[in-house]
């Protein structure tokens, strides 16, 4: 009887009423974020939303630790079409093993590029920025199956409103300048109840 | 050891020649790297040290008899312990395996049947020297003294107790290949099969040459014609780690062939290989298996086949007091150690200093005075300061005393 419920909690994709299946999770290197996230870290294999207002936020801020963390364990992590350019000094001395951390530039084939990284597995995490690509709710379909795949946790930031519409079924983080961070999570089990996180806790 | 001596009669032609002595050494290649021609027409190949990998001389023989048979031209083989006696044998197709079948054999071998100048062959007729053996029979010394050193010299290579001068056939250290397509091709997707064809040969020759490639290019040439002459298709490849992964290879091609248009037919095909190294076997970790050196590379080289090699690249500190100067693009896969001072900088740079619009500001912290370049005409004279913005963003402001004056933004906490 063990076995099997074991066997049931594990599977993501058989639904259980309010019991969640657990999934394979990172920590965000702040254990108060951890507590707050539906699996108690940033989940492996998903899409989570990052929406700041404006944009930087606090974005990459709130990433660092996991990009830290996934680079020392030379599990790359890719950047791709960032606004501006993350500084190299403020990445190694928050950890960054600068030698993991790939950028991709040119926001012509992002989309592309971002379902590469998720397909190949390697990936410790992707990062995307979408900022003037054309995007369609299929696109963010099929990072979304290429994410699910892999271990890689994949965070998109929505830069723009219509964009942010696209994406269902992830989880969403609301970041505004300053100490606080809305979470709101929206993942297979339905909507939770948003949660503000203050960033100092 | 055990050689075998190949002989193509129709190698007499120039023409076919050179290309079949490619395909042959080639193939030959595939099963000893002690091969050489010994004439125009014949190959001589040490088998004896590969039995282990290919299961015996019966299975060798047999694959290589196979191999030499898709190329459609007539080939004697022959066998003996050394290379000389190998190159007769093929001559007239008889296998002697052991040093007693070959000396029964040239024991009976008839003079004429030696690959020797007839004016030589006359000489031993008229002696009454009508086989291998009769002569052989004679005194060495008395040899030399009727018939000279060379022949002397050549009858005791026969039997192996002289050993036959051979210089070893070594691989080019480039590859080029054309392949004239058999119709004139319009559309890059038809293109595929030949490129295709192309790669397995260049696989093949990878393989048996022990060779990995880090640049690859692939040249179209266009139908002749008279009015206008278009320029060569050419299509250059470059991975960020050396392979020979023909997968890999047509896949990389086939993403730029994806963008190429054709704007007249093309009707040759060339494949070149420069940069060829010697093959390392893939690095893993001790505790965690998974091949990450190779899977990563070939990441790397198919997202820069589509976007570019600068857009696929990794940011580095440089040591400079400027900040616009203190990091640059890098896009070449080497292990650098960095320099960094514990100083509070940003999370995002801009990558040049903009315009700060008038808006009220709150200084959080500074000033961090900068100066840079006194020493030449390009001196910037900075102070910068922490400063949050109405909404509550974080920004990283200066203001600038030289060259030019007034407020600037050049970074973002977030």
């Amino acid at each position: 009887m063990n076995n099997l419920d074991q066997l049931l909690t594990t599977r993501q994709d058989i639904w259980r009423g309010t019991r969640r299946p657990q999934r394979k999770s990172v920590s965000t290197g702040c254990p108060t974020l951890d507590q707050r996230l539906p699996d108690q870290g940033w989940p492996c294999g998903q899409l989570i939303e990052l929406c700041p207002n404006p944009l930087g936020s606090g974005e990459l801020e709130i990433l660092l630790p996991l990009i830290a963390r996934q680079t020392q364990r030379t599990m790359p992590v890719m950047l791709i079409t960032p606004p501006w350019i993350p500084c190299p000094q403020t990445l190694h001395n928050a950890g960054v093993d600068l030698e993991h951390c790939l950028i991709l530039r040119g926001d012509k084939h992002a989309l592309w590029a971002t379902e590469q990284a998720l397909k190949s597995g390697l990936c410790g995490a992707v990062i995307v920025w979408l900022s003037s690509q054309r995007v369609t709710e299929a696109a963010i379909r099929r990072l979304q199956l290429a994410c699910e795949n892999g271990p890689a946790p994949l965070f998109i930031v929505a830069t723009q409103q219509a964009h942010s519409v696209l994406i269902k079924h992830a989880i969403k983080i609301f970041i505004e300048p300053g100490p606080t961070v809305q979470i709101a999570s929206l993942s297979l089990d339905g909507p939770t109840p948003s949660m503000t996180f203050t960033r100092s806790d | 050891m055990l050689w075998v001596g190949l002989f193509f009669p129709s190698l007499t032609d120039s023409l076919v020649c050179k290309s079949l002595k490619d395909s042959v050494t080639q193939i030959a290649y595939g099963y000893s790297n002690h091969l050489h021609w010994m004439d125009d027409c014949t190959i001589v190949i040490e088998i004896e040290r590969s039995f282990t990998i290919y299961k015996g001389r019966r299975s060798l023989l047999k694959q290589l008899h196979h191999q030499i048979e898709a190329l459609e031209y007539i080939c004697q083989y022959g066998a003996a312990p050394n290379a000389t006696a190998a190159s007769l044998m093929a001559s007239h197709s008889i296998l002697c395996w052991n040093q007693d079948d070959l000396e029964q054999q040239l024991s009976s071998w008839p003079t004429p049947n030696l690959p020797l100048p007839s004016k030589v062959i006359d000489e031993l007729l008229r002696c009454g020297l009508k086989t291998v053996g009769h002569l052989r029979a004679q005194a060495s010394d008395q040899r030399i003294r009727r018939f000279g050193t060379a022949l002397h010299q050549y009858i005791e290579r026969l039997y192996g107790n002289l050993p036959t001068l051979i210089s070893y056939w070594k691989p080019k250290n480039e590859y080029y290949r054309r392949i004239d397509l058999p119709h004139a091709v319009e559309n890059t997707k038809h293109l595929e099969h030949q490129i295709q064809y192309a790669l397995t040969h260049l696989d093949d020759w990878l393989i048996k040459n022990d060779r990995v490639l880090s640049h690859l290019i692939l040249r179209c040439k266009h139908e002749p014609s008279h009015d206008l002459t278009y320029p060569d298709l050419v299509i250059k490849i470059g991975l960020s780690q050396p392979s020979s992964n023909k997968v890999h290879l047509e896949n990389l091609i086939k993403l730029k062939l994806e963008n190429l248009l054709v704007k007249k037919p093309l009707v040759t095909l060339i494949i070149q290989c420069q940069s060829i190294q010697n093959y390392q076997p893939p690095q893993s970790d001790l505790l965690d298996r998974r091949l990450h050196n190779h899977s990563w590379a070939d990441l790397i080289d198919h997202l820069r086949i589509r976007l570019g090699k600068d857009s696929v690249c990794k940011v580095t500190p440089k040591p400079h007091h400027q900040p616009e100067k203190s990091w640059a693009w890098h896009t070449e896969d080497t292990n650098s150690m960095y320099d960094v001072k514990p100083t509070q900088r940003p999370t995002w740079i801009l990558p040049t200093p903009i315009t700060l619009d008038p808006k009220p500001l709150t200084l959080e912290s500074g000033p961090e005075r900068i100066e840079s370049d006194w020493w030449n005409d390009s001196f910037c004279q900075r102070d910068y300061w922490v400063a949050v913005e109405p909404n509550g963003r974080r920004i990283w402001i200066f203001h600038e005393h030289q060259p030019r004056t007034g407020w600037f933004i050049h970074g973002i906490f977030g």
